[in-house]
């Protein structure tokens, strides 16, 4: 009898072994995506990040979540402050891992302190604002991804822009992070042409009186001026040049699209005309209708987002969704990268180097073994300020090949 | 006044009846029929097919104007064998705006040359290509093929042997293949101008192609077909290995022995260096390509084949299938102008494929399992036949419990 019953028991096991259910996946729970961002000190960049990566958990989430196998899992987005600190930003990564994240999204700050501990728990960072060279190394750091324009691929553009200007340029950075890392790539992108640049600077981040540094550059010659530093900064060496009545192009990286410049600024707008903004490009060759596409969602889920300024015909200016679009984007790119992997862990950190996506601007998003970088250094456009608003340049061919978007209401 | 029918047909109907009975006649005897087009996929392979990946390739965009070039370089051992294929494969994209697409192959590894002007991405089966480009952007890089995949899909086969009291070199051309296609008759005239169209075309894909009238309708038939291959190159042996030796199917040069040769275009497919009087086994530098075929459509004597054939009685069937089979070689070389698929399926294209004598790399050896591993590996092969057996012993005894 006793073998009858443990033979039932086999059988048993093996008839429920059979039946797997309906078909229809079972719930799995949540699966955590951290965003560390500098919330409380920037609150644009943090806030954009976040909204960005939400707005693609909750439509995930609103398609029936993710699959892995036979269950299906919930995505949830936790954010966490770095305040611009990388100490504090070790310590959020941390902490997510000890909640068990399956990913964290980084404006750059705590990369370089803590891609080691999330590559030992198996856990994907991807930046999506911060563009430093080294952050990203596919060999040195491999579970490091980065969906932002690069310092290098902005600084090599804006060499092969404003070289052929014969303009003698004045390379002014300011101390945060962000400002150090784009002084040094904009050094490399220079040094093949060390008869373009007649100084370099370096400002204090949050000084209100850049006057004396652009007294220096005027000085030392300078027909141009890069200043690379937060939004802060870029205004802070607006209103220093400008007040002093020298009408010299200034250009600036994408922290110039910071709504603080133009706040700054507000009261002297034409001061801010001519500002060339070299960025990544939002629309494809497709035309901008994903990008509009993702616009209105943006808009629809957090509102419209005002800057504060007026065009001169009154009209009020917004913001546009560009940093939100690479949290968005990266975001779909983990999700494709998961159900690849059919789980978290190194697997999925493999998996993101084999999967794309539909960007929200039309191109593809996607990493590779040889590059984890989602945005190429060709999607580097440049765009002046004009009325508040930002259009493309017209004597740069990529440039000269996208649309104006829609920047009022 | 009431028209009489009768028996009596109407002048003007029996005109018109005969007109249309004349153009039925004519359809039946010529029917137009397209030839096979210069940018036909004869087989799958080469190139290797682009994986699905979810729509690389820039929206809808299926053709970016791009000029393509691909240098082939295969490492074989003494006896011909390939061990490793690498391509550099040269695109120049011929546009303004973006591209972006999705090269599949057997790939290993891939660099971009210290020309190109962006960098290529890797995935498993694929080399990505993405950017901008300003009206002209070249895309460079050496792609490392895995050699056995590669191997199946290169032109030219090499076998070195020892034959008697001399070495054989075969080159034997890889790109032969039957396949069913059209063919039929025509009037001669009809079909010899057919083949001068077709010999006037060459291989260029944007041309108008050549529509041919067949007399009736085409038939299937069987035929094959196979790109021509230029092979060019040296078989190095020894220093004083060719002393007193017999050279036949090449041309004793010092130390080694020079080779030109045609395999296709109406010369035999397979060519044998045969050097007698030595077992030194050559070094060899042998450069393959891909030509579209000349000699077939050459009139024999006359400016073209319609001169040709007035006054001659020739058959129109056999100048269709020149016509056909020339079309299909023109197909069959460009196919293989591309080892590596390229963004612009009618845009200039060349290839050169390379073979070198190498010394085959030592064989990695199977680490010796360590005691645990090796326990694991086999265990599955015990336990899965045992819980069989126990499983039936269950069943045995229940049926007599």
């Amino acid at each position: 009898m006793r073998v009858r019953a443990l033979l039932a028991i086999v059988v048993s096991a093996l008839a429920l072994a059979g039946c797997g259910g309906d078909g229809k996946p079972e719930s799995g729970g949540t699966l955590t995506i951290a965003v560390d961002a500098p919330f409380s000190r920037s609150p644009y960049i943090g806030r954009t990040i976040a909204e960005g990566a939400e707005l693609a958990v909750a439509e995930l989430n609103a398609q029936g979540g993710v699959v892995l196998g036979r269950k299906v899992y919930r995505l949830k987005v936790v954010r966490r402050d770095n305040e611009l600190s990388p100490r504090r930003a070790l310590a959020n990564v941390r902490r997510a891992i000890d909640d068990g994240a399956v990913a964290i999204l980084d404006d750059g700050t705590g990369v370089d302190a803590a891609w080691e501990d999330a590559e030992r728990a198996g856990v994907p960072i991807c930046i999506t604002f911060g563009g430093g060279t080294g952050l990203v190394d596919e060999e040195e750091r491999p579970n490091v991804f980065r969906v932002a324009p690069t310092d290098r691929g902005i600084s090599y553009r804006l060499a092969e822009y404003l070289v052929p200007k014969g303009l003698k340029l004045g390379l002014i950075h300011d101390d945060t992070s962000y400002g150090e890392k784009g002084g040094e790539a904009l050094d490399k992108a220079f040094q093949l042409n060390p008869e373009a640049v007649v100084d370099r600077l370096t400002v204090s981040a949050g000084s209100t009186d850049l006057s004396p540094e652009i007294l220096r550059a005027r000085r030392a010659g300078a027909t141009g001026l890069v200043v690379w530093g937060d939004g802060a900064t870029i205004a802070a060496a607006i209103i220093a040049a400008r007040s002093a009545g020298w009408d010299v192009p200034i250009y600036a990286p994408p922290a110039a699209e910071d709504p603080i410049v133009r706040q700054q600024l507000a009261d002297r707008p034409e001061w801010l005309d001519g500002l060339t903004v070299a960025t990544g490009r939002m629309t494809a060759e497709l035309g901008p209708t994903f990008f509009h596409v993702f616009q209105a969602k943006y808009q629809a889920a957090y509102g419209i987002p005002r800057i504060g300024v007026r065009t001169r015909s009154g009209k009020e200016v917004i913001a546009l969704p560009d940093y939100a679009m690479y949290s968005y984007d990266c975001v779909n790119v983990l999700a494709a990268a998961l159900r690849s992997a059919g789980g978290p862990g190194d697997k999925l950190v493999a998996a993101l180097e084999q999967v794309s996506v539909r960007g929200s601007n039309g191109d593809e998003r996607g990493f590779n073994e040889h590059n984890h970088e989602g945005v190429i250094d060709d999607d580097v456009f440049f765009a002046k300020f004009t009325d508040m608003r930002l259009r493309p340049v017209r004597d740069d061919p990529l440039s000269r090949s996208l649309p104006v978007l829609q920047q009022t209401q | 006044m009431r028209r009489r029918w009768g028996g009596r047909w109407p002048p003007l109907t029996l005109l018109a009846l005969a007109a249309s009975l004349g153009a039925v006649a004519a359809t039946a005897r010529a029917v137009p029929v397209p030839l096979p087009s210069v940018v036909l996929q004869v087989t799958l392979e080469p190139p290797f097919p682009t994986p699905v990946t979810g729509g690389e390739n820039e929206g809808a965009l299926l053709r970016i104007p791009t000029v393509s070039d691909q240098r082939v370089t295969v490492r074989v051992d003494e006896e011909g064998d390939p061990f490793s294929v690498r391509v550099r494969q040269r695109l120049v994209v011929r546009r303004t705006g973006d591209y972006s697409f999705v090269i599949g192959a057997p790939v290993d590894d891939v660099l971009a040359t210290p020309e190109s002007e962006s960098e290529p991405g890797l995935r498993r089966g694929a080399i990505l290509w993405a950017g901008f480009s300003a009206g002209r952007k070249v895309l460079s890089a050496d792609v490392v093929l895995r050699p056995r995949e590669a191997a199946r899909v290169l032109p030219l086969r090499i076998d070195v042997d020892r034959m008697g009291d001399g070495v054989r070199v075969r080159l034997r051309n890889a790109t032969r293949v039957s396949l069913r296609t059209i063919g039929g008759n025509a009037r001669p005239l009809d079909a010899a101008r057919a083949l001068d169209a077709v010999r006037r075309q060459g291989a260029r894909p944007l041309a108008s192609g050549v529509i041919l009238d067949f007399r009736g309708a085409p038939v299937a038939t069987l035929r094959t077909i196979a790109a021509p291959l230029h092979v060019r190159g040296t078989l190095e042996f020894p220093p004083g290995a060719l002393a007193g030796a017999d050279v036949r199917g090449g041309v004793k040069q010092g130390e080694s022995v020079a080779v030109d040769a045609l395999l296709g275009d109406e010369t035999p497919l397979v060519h044998d260096v045969l050097v007698s009087g030595t077992d030194a086994i050559p070094k060899l530098r042998v450069v393959a390509t891909p030509e579209p075929p000349v000699r077939a459509l050459e009139p024999p004597g006359g400016r073209s084949w319609a001169d040709y054939v007035r006054g001659r009685k020739i058959s129109g069937r056999a100048l269709v299938a020149r016509a056909v089979a020339a079309r299909l070689a023109f197909a069959r070389a460009r196919q293989y102008q591309t080892l590596l698929s390229d963004p612009d399926p009618l845009g200039p294209r060349s290839a050169t494929y390379r073979f070198i004598t190498g010394e085959r790399p030592p064989r990695a050896t199977p680490q010796q399992p360590a005691s645990v591993g090796a326990g694991a590996a086999w265990l599955p092969f015990v336990l899965v036949p045992l819980g069989l057996a126990v499983a039936a012993g269950l069943v045995v005894l229940w049926a007599h419990s």
